[in-house]
């Protein structure tokens, strides 16, 4: 079986395609890819407070 | 972006994929995390190991982290279109990544100011403070915070 690049229409290897095939079905079974990161950004974010203003501001 | 961005695939509805393709084929992965924040997310992006897990830290030297960090760009603007009042926060796994990533930002600054305006946040005897990102200053932000405006 091969994979098609559907963008490019190119061909890739049957090894390659086997590869590509394991890395979607590992990361379709996750919720999130980085669950460590959540955490950190959310303590990271409590520290702060955020004028939207700032955002305005050229 | 000077570079021409990857083609990516979008594998789920915040999770997305492509392959570098410079003295190696490497996967790449990238996902904006939802935070305890209404409409904040948490960008974050890194290799797809082939046993699944991701590695965010490896350095790879493969040559084309310019057409890397265009095409996780490109991804950041397919994302904010869909969600237009999202505020992502992103910050490197390791401090050199953030240093790069604020390389990226100083550099693209015109061409990206007038899509998203970006708040760095300072690390300043271990208080943070969000400022408005100048692109000549020289100081280090410890993380970024990035909305769309246009």
């Amino acid at each position: 079986m091969s994979l098609v690049n559907k963008r490019k229409f190119k061909r890739v290897s049957k090894k390659r395609a086997s590869s590509y095939t394991i890395f979607m079905r590992e990361i379709n079974t996750q919720d999130t890819l980085f669950p460590e990161k959540v955490a950190r950004a959310n303590k990271m974010l409590s520290e702060i407070e955020i004028d939207p203003d700032l955002f305005r501001k050229k | 972006m000077a570079h021409i961005p990857y083609p990516y695939n979008q594998i789920k509805a915040r999770q997305y994929f492509f392959v570098s393709t410079g003295k190696q084929r490497i996967a790449k992965v990238a996902e904006f995390l939802p935070l305890g924040r209404s409409n904040t997310f948490n960008l974050a992006f890194g290799d797809l190991r082939p046993d699944g897990s991701i590695d965010d830290k490896n350095v790879s030297n493969n040559g084309d982290i310019r057409k890397v960090l265009t095409t996780v760009i490109e991804i950041l603007r397919q994302f904010t279109e869909s969600e237009p009042h999202a505020m992502i926060y992103i910050e490197g796994s390791t401090v050199e990544r953030t240093r790069l990533y604020n390389r990226i930002l100083t550099t693209y600054y015109p061409l990206f100011s007038k899509e998203f305006s970006i708040v760095g946040i300072l690390n300043r005897e271990n208080k943070k403070k969000p400022v408005l990102f100048d692109p000549k200053s020289d100081v280090e932000y410890f993380a970024f915070l990035i909305k769309r405006i246009n």
